[in-house]
């Protein structure tokens, strides 16, 4: 029997922050499969996980059956537990160092959904202010204001008035 | 409530009700044109194939993959996403009608279903319009105009005054007349501005400037009128049906009580308050104002009802209505093929004394917002779904695993709707069908309505249309089902971890060049 590497994440939800390894023991003919999870140095428990529809989990945890849909989205997942979407960055941690040297001191400024850029408040160069407006996007009617995270100057502006954007997008980036 | 508007004289639409009979001569429907969109172009193209009608979708260039294109017949495109370029283009509607040779124009609700002058227009290029005839849309479209032609019919309105008041002794006069509390308003108003709660006539004076002065300061107009304050009051509407030889039936209320932002959120039947005899006074009411405008096709006349147990009309819905599923379920009676059945010419088939109100129905909107962000829109792709079904549950929507909630329309996805034999069965059914229910990839009201099912105050059936209150909101908010982030972080850990396993086995896609560790590190 081949055995399957153990990978470790960093997994965000909210303000828990967990650092899990994931092994997988075995595959059953059907395609159910067990995995050994771990968090941190704890000890490692079961969990039986059959996939009967495309993005859709569903886990036995202690004998208790949850269904979970898993939408891969910006650094993670959109998961939903019990009908409850929880929002879930997950990082391999060696990568993890990679993105950190390579995104140095910028801070990009992200669209929470899709729409259409109604109007573009700052110039590239321009210094902003934590809180300052910078873009401001429409969908479905209602504008929102997308601010600036920090002080900062715009390193760069990626989008102009009129331009669809998608959810999670990079609209602009300070440096 | 939804927001008066005004609709001016449409070109060609009568001033007055046409003379002589109204009934034509049966004519057959063949073939469907459905100008609209999402779940209620679903929900008529499902009533034309039943009646073995031929189906016309139209649709944007955002809505190629729509289930309302998918289901017709023929389907065309008429124009770019945003609606004023497609859906509201009512000349590239009508020439498609004529081009695919449809014998009739549906236009469900919103869009250019209360446009007089389309429907005039429909109907002048010899094509059958199912909804009501030019002149009721008219009479009933201004508000104005429609108050005073309901007080004249004898049906009551609230009490007041339309035109604007010239002085503050005018203001005390008709207050006095009216009878405290009154509400001053702005004539030019909207969104709260200009508008003050008066309880009892030493306060008028100090309301009447600050009204005045707010109203001058917001809309550059001081005029300001009256009318009387219902206290804790409820939306209660009737819903009527008549057809084209002077028959008209209603099939009983439904309560639309809970609203946000003036928005509808969740409707039931019968309305938990309403008497026997209050609602015999005011479906008679709603039949009397049906026949003020010679109304034909379905229709709902809308009613402010206070908690001294007074009503009074507020206006008139000349469409289907958002909400007509709860009706057809305590009743059993299909609405939208009475539409087209009455479009055609038909005789009512059945009486009043056929229509029973049997069980209680509950319909929850299902918008793509996230209650927990302040109700942040939350349109994208879907590419999960899983609808609640089993016994008395009903979902009219437009969604599908794979399909989209586009940026450029209203946010309502689907409409879950579920009978009981009595309120608390429904309501149970209601939670039942809300925890089966999944739409994935984007936010959805469901976590609040199974906050709001647990409401004591909405459970006792004690509510108004001031139930959602900013306090009452975060409370709810608060009590939405809570989060698992333990379970959620283990998903995750497992859905990334077979996502790295298999692209580990699937070295020819790196050296394809789309090396998905690459693409992933972007």
């Amino acid at each position: 029997m081949s055995s399957h590497p153990t990978l470790q994440y960093n997994v965000g939800v909210g303000d828990l922050h967990q650092r899990l390894s994931v092994r997988l023991i075995a595959t059953a003919p059907d395609g159910t499969r067990t995995y050994g999870l771990r968090v941190a140095e704890g000890p490692e428990r079961l969990v039986e996980v059959s996939r009967p529809e495309a993005l859709v989990m569903n886990l036995l945890l202690d004998g208790r059956s949850v269904e979970a849909g898993a939408v891969p989205q910006g650094d993670g997942y959109l998961i939903d537990v019990d009908g409850v979407n929880h929002e879930v960055s997950v990082v391999d941690p060696r990568k993890a160092a990679l993105r950190a040297g390579a995104a140095d001191g910028a801070a990009a400024v992200r669209t929470q959904m899709p729409g259409r850029v109604v109007r573009v408040l700052v110039e590239a160069g321009a210094a902003v202010s934590k809180g300052q407006p910078l873009v401001v996007v429409e969908a479905m009617k209602m504008e929102n204001e997308l601010k600036a995270p920090r002080d900062g100057v715009v390193a760069r502006l990626l989008v102009s008035a009129g331009d669809l954007v998608e959810g999670k997008a990079t609209l602009v980036e300070l440096a | 409530m939804s927001a008066p508007t005004e609709t001016p004289a449409a070109d060609g639409v009568p001033a007055v009700a046409p003379a002589g009979p109204r009934c034509p001569s049966h004519r057959p429907i063949r073939r469907l044109l459905v100008a609209n969109r999402g779940e209620i172009a679903v929900r008529v193209i499902r009533a034309a194939h039943e009646l073995g009608i031929e189906t016309v979708a139209v649709y944007s260039e955002a809505d190629r993959k729509a289930l309302h294109v998918r289901m017709a017949t023929f389907a065309r495109c008429i124009g770019p996403a945003p609606s004023k370029d497609s859906y509201l283009r009512a000349d590239v509607v009508l020439a498609v009608a004529k081009e695919t040779g449809a014998d009739a124009v549906h236009p469900g609700y919103g869009f250019l279903s209360e446009n007089a002058g389309f429907a005039q227009q429909v109907i002048d290029a010899g094509l059958i319009w199912v909804g009501p005839p030019p002149f009721s849309i008219q009479a009933m479209g201004s508000k104005t105009e429609s108050r005073a032609r309901m007080a004249a019919a004898g049906v009551p309105v609230v009490p007041g005054t339309v035109e604007p008041l010239r002085s503050l002794e005018e203001a005390i006069t008709v207050a006095a007349e009216v009878g405290y509390p009154v509400m001053l308003k702005a004539a030019a108003g909207g969104g709260g501005k200009g508008m003050r709660r008066v309880m009892s006539a030493d306060a008028l004076p100090e309301a009447w400037r600050a009204a005045r002065g707010e109203a001058l300061s917001s809309f550059a107009d001081d005029a300001v009128y009256i009318e009387k304050l219902i206290l804790e009051p409820r939306h209660v509407e009737v819903q009527v049906l008549a057809d084209a030889h002077g028959n008209a039936v209603h099939l009983f209320e439904r309560d639309c009580s809970v609203q946000r932002r003036n928005q509808k959120v969740i409707e039931e039947t019968p309305c938990p308050v309403l008497s026997a005899e209050t609602r015999s006074a005011m479906t008679a009411v709603a039949i009397a104002a049906t026949r003020a405008v010679a109304y034909e096709g379905v229709g709902t006349c809308e009613f402010l009802y206070g908690a001294d147990g007074s009503f009074y009309f507020l206006e008139m819905n000349t469409r289907l209505q958002v909400e007509h599923p709860i009706t057809e379920l305590v009743t059993g009676f299909d609405l939208v093929q009475a539409q087209l059945r009455v479009a055609m010419g038909e005789p009512l088939w059945i009486t009043q004394n056929d229509l029973q109100q049997v069980g209680h129905a509950i319909e929850l909107r299902i918008y793509a917002e996230d209650p927990a962000n302040n109700w942040a829109p939350s349109p994208g792709p879907v590419p999960s779904y899983r609808e609640p079904t089993g016994p008395w549950v009903r979902v009219d929507g437009a969604v599908y695993a794979g399909s989209e909630v586009p940026i450029y329309y209203d946010p309502m996805v689907a409409k879950l709707a579920v009978w009981g034999v009595d309120r608390e069965a429904a309501l149970q059914r209601a939670d039942r069908a809300l925890r089966e229910y999944r739409v994935r990839g984007i936010q959805t009201s469901i976590p609040f309505f199974r906050a709001i099912l647990l409401d004591p105050d909405f459970r006792s059936g004690r509510y108004s249309t001031a139930f959602l209150d900013p306090e009452r909101m975060s409370r709810l908010i608060e009590a939405m089902p809570p989060a698992q982030p333990e379970v959620a972080a283990i998903v995750g850990a497992i859905a990334a971890y077979d996502r790295d396993l298999a692209r580990a086995a699937a070295p020819q896609a790196r050296a394809a060049g789309r090396d998905p560790w690459k693409w992933s590190l972007r």
